[in-house]
């Protein structure tokens, strides 16, 4: 059963009551929320995704909760738990939406060390599967988004799930994040895309989520062997080109991106190691989006690389 | 004190709290520390030789030698190889990698 079935008024009703068993990639999780602003933008951004049976394992707890007492009407605010313990600052109700989005990302770093973990955007083409480490602000968010529009199917936005034994990327049927102009420019570049409700004045500025394709979401459970790794690089007025890198460069920026090499030790140093000895390492520059979607296209026909 | 300059007289061996995993594609090398999670990059003589600390307690000199072995030229002699080879030491004690170990016996 996928949570689009559900509706609105049960969906709320979920959420408020017991709590919401969603699958998300690898994971199950169970959300709770009052806020009827959580409800349209699960509503929107997760329609495609499994739900659980209420009694399945989950592997966490997700709770937002408004706070404060007098200060709830003047100042209202929301609270996120996880498994009963609060995570992070309080924030503005409005922006209870991306509080839960950020607390699926914590959920994955500080739990999911069943995987390598890095910061990377990574999309998946005719089996196999490009990544895109850097670090937030770096654009690939926006590309990563544009790519879901242009023949690639999305694994994850944010955070690359590598698995240790087999060294395949994972994917996490989440949507995409973006922020300021890269909403409009995601709308210009693809006007069926399916944005949530813009959050503005965040920490990141204004937000707003890109619903996965439908199909997307239902292939969440087919992993794919590492090809590409790209390190996108915008730059005002800058023609798109694709430049070969050093292997270990690459290797060297993963390490910088990965989010659990200490405690993924030589094990997980020698699956990113492979995975870089395995893809081609390339650095796109680029100031057009379409340009930059055109050069990966014919990189993954083997054109450009 | 822990002495945070190579001494020439003194041997050096690998820090045993340390975790070394390497990788390299014929050019730099990369080098994990496990303890700390972080990666470094080294270029080639670096690496080698921290390899030939790696295989024992090693002096100065004897790196030389097996450099030299290795690479088929006399570098035991040469002021810019005994130069580099020193700086690379130096570097690799302070990361706090090597640790002097026995003195020579100059007796």
């Amino acid at each position: 059963m996928k949570l689009g079935s559900l509706g609105l008024a049960e969906l709320s009703r979920r959420l408020a009551v017991g709590g919401l068993c969603l699958r998300v990639g690898p994971f199950g999780l169970r959300i709770s929320a009052d806020q009827p602003a959580v409800s349209r933008g699960l509503l929107c951004l997760y329609q495609d995704n499994p739900l659980l049976d209420a009694d399945s394992f989950c592997d966490g707890h997700i709770v937002l909760r408004r706070v404060g007492t007098f200060g709830r009407w003047f100042k209202p605010q929301v609270q996120a738990h996880f498994d009963h313990q609060p995570i992070f600052d309080p924030v503005p109700l409005p922006h209870a939406l991306p509080l839960l989005e950020w607390m699926l990302n914590w959920h994955v770093t500080a739990h999911a060390h069943q995987f390598a973990i890095v910061h990377a955007a990574s999309l998946e083409r005719g089996g196999l599967a490009l990544m895109l480490p850097a670090p937030s602000g770096s654009g690939k968010s926006t590309l990563c988004a544009a790519l879901a529009h242009r023949g690639w199917r999305v694994l994850s936005d944010e955070l690359a799930l590598i698995d240790f034994s087999s060294g395949q990327l994972h994917a996490l049927a989440r949507p995409v994040s973006l922020k300021n102009r890269s909403i409009d420019l995601l709308r210009d570049f693809a006007p069926e895309a399916v944005l949530s409700e813009l959050v503005h004045d965040t920490p990141k500025g204004t937000m707003a989520h890109m619903k996965l394709p439908g199909e997307h979401v239902r292939r969440m459970h087919e992993p794919a062997h590492a090809r590409w790794i790209v390190r996108p690089h915008w730059q005002a007025g800058a023609a798109a080109t694709l430049r070969a890198r050093p292997k270990t460069d690459t290797l060297m920026d993963l390490g910088r991106n990965a989010i659990n090499l200490d405690l993924a030790g030589g094990q997980g140093f020698h699956r990113l190691a492979d995975l870089v000895g395995q893809s081609d390492c390339i650095e796109l520059s680029y100031s057009r989006l379409d340009d930059a979607v055109v050069l990966l296209d014919q990189m993954a026909q083997g054109v450009a690389a | 004190m822990t002495a945070r300059t190579p001494r020439p007289d003194f041997g050096f061996h690998l820090n045993p709290l340390i975790e070394l995993h390497w990788r390299d594609w014929g050019e730099d090398s990369v080098a994990l520390e496990a303890c700390t999670g972080r990666l470094y990059q080294f270029d080639p003589l670096s690496a080698a030789v921290m390899a030939c600390i790696e295989g024992g307690s090693r002096h100065e000199d004897e790196v030389l030698q097996l450099l030299s072995s290795d690479l088929g030229t006399d570098t035991s002699s040469d002021a810019t190889w005994i130069g580099a080879v020193h700086g690379i030491i130096g570097r690799f004690v302070e990361l706090g990698w090597l640790e002097h170990g026995v003195r020579r016996d100059t007796a």
